[in-house]
């Protein structure tokens, strides 16, 4: 018995080899005719590398602050990638510039689309207004009640100042209600006692991160509830409460302390073409209801209700302001904003920043 | 990963692109020149590599084009290549081995079953394109073999060219991104 499963293994040894032999020579066209293809990869990649500046992964560039969450380090000199390759530089208080919050006449408060994500530090829309200092106060992934704690934080310093918070219409409205932000924990509000009353809550934040995965049911959800917010949704309804109750805190500390505040949406890429909308139409809860132009129309409600200046971005921004594949502006992009920020900044502030600050009133 | 896909078009990616395919199209000019007996076959070469990489330099939108076409052309390869050498492997090495009778027992008759330990949290939301200790191309390079010399299957070494070439062609299967990367989407 024993003789007989030796015999067969050797048998089956030996055809395998035999086997293996023939087949490696009728491979030989997948060798020969895959040649260029493998030379050409290989040696793109390799020269790319040669060619490419050291780009630092993101969980590099942050580090973890127990009020907001996280935050960029300070003094970064350095190279991030989305669809590109582009520089950040960050200053001594770990925001994009080197323009210091005291000497600054416009504040831009916001998320990724601030930090000038997607495009190298001279080219984002803080180094492009003459005689204008802009002091973007961002970090990628923000939310707007990590974006509120840090107005207040430098709430000493916004005297005179015109602060313009961006609000990215393609994330930041629910990331206010939720804890977390993909890997990290992050401050949200939630509703309190009888009245359901809005609260931050920061209890929650951790240096630990959490298991995420990125796929491609990220961009799906992401259009799902951008969907949802551009109908008459549960979701739409519990986020506009929240921002109303965000704008109104976030007013208040201007107002305290002489400030100008204008919001100023920004729309996802999604909702500047006809595929977009669609798409977004699509993938809303209540798809009868659906109207892209519904998120700047609540929040052109809740501005008008507080005082607070509001600019819809998707009235002065097109799909090729965006890039391709990322969701961030591109050069152009930052150019029509520098204009957006120039025009307002003129409007609320006439004469030269040096001799004048704005603020209520001006 | 199959390297001869050519990853997403970055400007430095393009600039090397435009380099490597002009250096390839010289020395296959210089060759073909050289073949036809041609006095200073060298010339051609050079100078169509050189003017193919101004115009790659100064054109970056129709090297992209290219980019895109010849990434789109890898992947026909691609999947074209892999469903060959599956099917030479079937029919070639696998049935003449099976027509002597297969075998689902190690060598003292034991279950070929392998015991695995719980895996770390880490690795949930992607199970199999995480790298966890013992599951590397180099660990399994070695592994192999030896498996198969302890379980007393030996045959199974001839199919191991063909696992890694199906593993280098593989260039479809389902990949999570880098915590890094946030922005893409």
């Amino acid at each position: 018995m024993v003789e007989r499963a030796s015999w067969r293994n050797g048998a089956r040894s030996l055809l395998a080899l035999l086997g293996s032999v023939l087949a490696l020579a009728f491979s030989l066209p997948v060798l020969v005719l895959g040649l260029p293809f493998w030379i050409v990869g290989i040696c793109t990649r390799g020269l790319a590398k040669v060619l490419e500046p050291r780009i630092l992964p993101w969980s590099a560039m942050i580090e973890f602050n127990p009020q907001i969450g996280w935050k960029p380090k300070p003094n970064l000199k350095v190279h991030g990638a989305g669809e590109d390759v582009f520089r950040i530089v960050t200053g001594a208080d770990g925001w994009p510039g080197n323009t210091r919050m005291d000497e600054a006449d416009l504040v831009a408060l916001g998320d990724s689309f601030a930090f000038g994500f997607g495009v190298s530090h001279r080219a984002m829309f803080s180094e492009l207004i003459p005689h204008v200092r802009v002091k973007p106060v961002a970090s990628p992934g923000y939310n707007l009640v990590q974006e509120l704690l840090i107005l207040r934080q430098y709430s000493s310093q916004l005297s005179g100042k015109l602060i313009v918070w961006f609000v990215f219409l393609g994330n930041d409205l629910w990331d206010n209600l939720y804890p977390y932000m993909h890997f990290y924990t992050t401050p949200f509000v939630r509703r309190v006692g009888e009245r359901g009353e809005w609260r931050i809550e920061t209890g929650h934040l951790s240096p630990k991160t959490r298991p995420y995965e990125y796929d491609a049911k990220h961009r799906r959800r992401i259009w799902e509830r951008l969907g949802d917010i551009c109908s008459s949704s549960y979701l739409a309804e519990r986020v506009f409460s929240a921002c109303e109750f965000l704008i109104r805190e976030a007013q208040l500390t201007c107002e305290r302390h002489g400030a100008r505040l204008c919001v100023l949406t920004i729309p996802d890429s999604a909702q500047l073409s006809p595929d977009g909308l669609e798409r977004l139409r699509t993938h809303s809860s209540n798809p009868n209801t659906f109207d892209p132009g519904l998120p700047d129309e609540r929040l052109l409600e809740i501005c008008s209700k507080l005082g607070v200046t509001f600019v819809a971005g998707r009235e002065y921004l097109t799909r090729a302001d965006y890039h391709k594949v990322d969701r961030h502006w591109n050069e152009r992009g930052h150019q029509r904003i520098a204009e957006i920020l120039r025009n307002l900044h003129q409007a609320h502030c006439p004469e030269p920043a040096k001799t004048r600050p704005c603020g209520i009133g001006a | 990963m199959a390297v001869f896909i050519l990853p997403p078009p970055r400007r430095a990616r393009l600039h090397a692109f435009a380099l490597v395919q002009s250096v390839c199209v010289g020395v296959l000019v210089t060759l073909l020149a050289r073949a036809a007996g041609m006095r200073y076959y060298v010339l051609p070469g050079i100078i169509l590599g050189l003017l193919m990489i101004l115009y790659g330099m100064g054109r970056p939108q129709a090297t992209e084009r290219l980019y895109r076409l010849w990434t789109r052309w890898a992947e026909y390869y691609g999947r074209w290549a892999k469903g060959y050498v599956l099917r030479i492997c079937y029919n070639v090495v696998l049935t003449p081995v099976a027509s002597i009778g297969s075998r689902m027992t190690g060598e003292g008759g034991d279950s070929m079953w392998v015991p695995r330990p719980t895996l770390s949290p880490l690795t949930y939301g992607s199970q199999y394109d995480l790298a966890y200790p013992g599951c590397s191309l180099r660990h399994f390079v070695i592994s192999y073999p030896a498996w198969a010399y302890k379980s007393g299957n030996l045959w199974a070494l001839g199919l191991l060219p063909f696992l890694l070439l199906i593993a280098a062609l593989d260039h479809e299967k389902k990949e999570s991104y880098s915590g890094h990367i946030y922005t893409l989407f």
